[in-house]
């Protein structure tokens, strides 16, 4: 699935350590994530998407190929 | 922070896996070693055959522990290694036993069987790991 996740990241000028701290993953989790390797889970998405003040799909597009 | 966050976990060395995994390595050399130089005989001799099963099943503890602290793509890494070891486990011990009952293979030594799923687990965790990097 495609995301966003990267892009949100950048302009809020967060390290991917930075915004796994505040996820409470892993920075390999928040790097598989903008990679596209790995789709979280439902409950993590909803902490991305609030995380960012959006919904889930202002961070996802359930339509564009993983 | 450094690149290998995936064990973020910060456990006490006396209830971290590798610590349990050595007391169980240590209770399974105690117990043959004094089996094989001493050769006890009826309820010592059982007590020293279990030995490594006190220690086994506290590293059973230790790693459901360790699991239950890691986060949902470290779940799917260890889910997937664990899969990994279990099958690719079954599937040599058919192939092993079919050659041991075609003459092939003698004593295969199926003792050493959980030896060989720790290898697996092992290898299939560093596999895993490598497709999410």
């Amino acid at each position: 699935m495609r995301n966003r996740l990267r892009v949100l990241r950048a302009e809020r000028g967060w390290s991917q350590a930075e915004l796994a701290a505040r996820l409470g993953v892993s920075r390999q989790t928040v790097n598989a994530i903008e990679t596209e390797k790995y789709d979280p889970s439902l409950p993590l998405a909803f902490r991305i998407a609030q995380l960012f003040a959006g919904r889930i799909e202002d961070v996802f597009d359930p339509d564009g190929a993983g | 922070m450094s690149d290998v966050t995936l064990c973020r976990v910060r456990v006490p060395w006396y209830v971290h896996p590798y610590f349990a995994a050595t007391l169980s390595a240590v209770g399974a050399i105690l117990s043959s070693l004094i089996l094989k130089r001493w050769e006890p005989v009826g309820a010592l001799r059982v007590a020293v055959g279990l030995l490594a099963v006190p220690p086994s099943t506290f590293l059973v503890w230790t790693f459901i522990r360790w699991i239950r602290g890691l986060d949902e793509l470290e779940h799917r890494i260890v889910f997937q290694a664990v899969s990994f070891a279990f099958v690719t486990a079954i599937l040599a011990m058919i192939g092993m036993e079919g050659l041991e009952k075609a003459g092939v293979l003698r004593n295969v030594g199926w003792e050493s069987a959980w030896e060989g799923m720790v290898f697996l687990y092992v290898a299939g965790y560093i596999w895993a790991r490598r497709r999410y990097r």
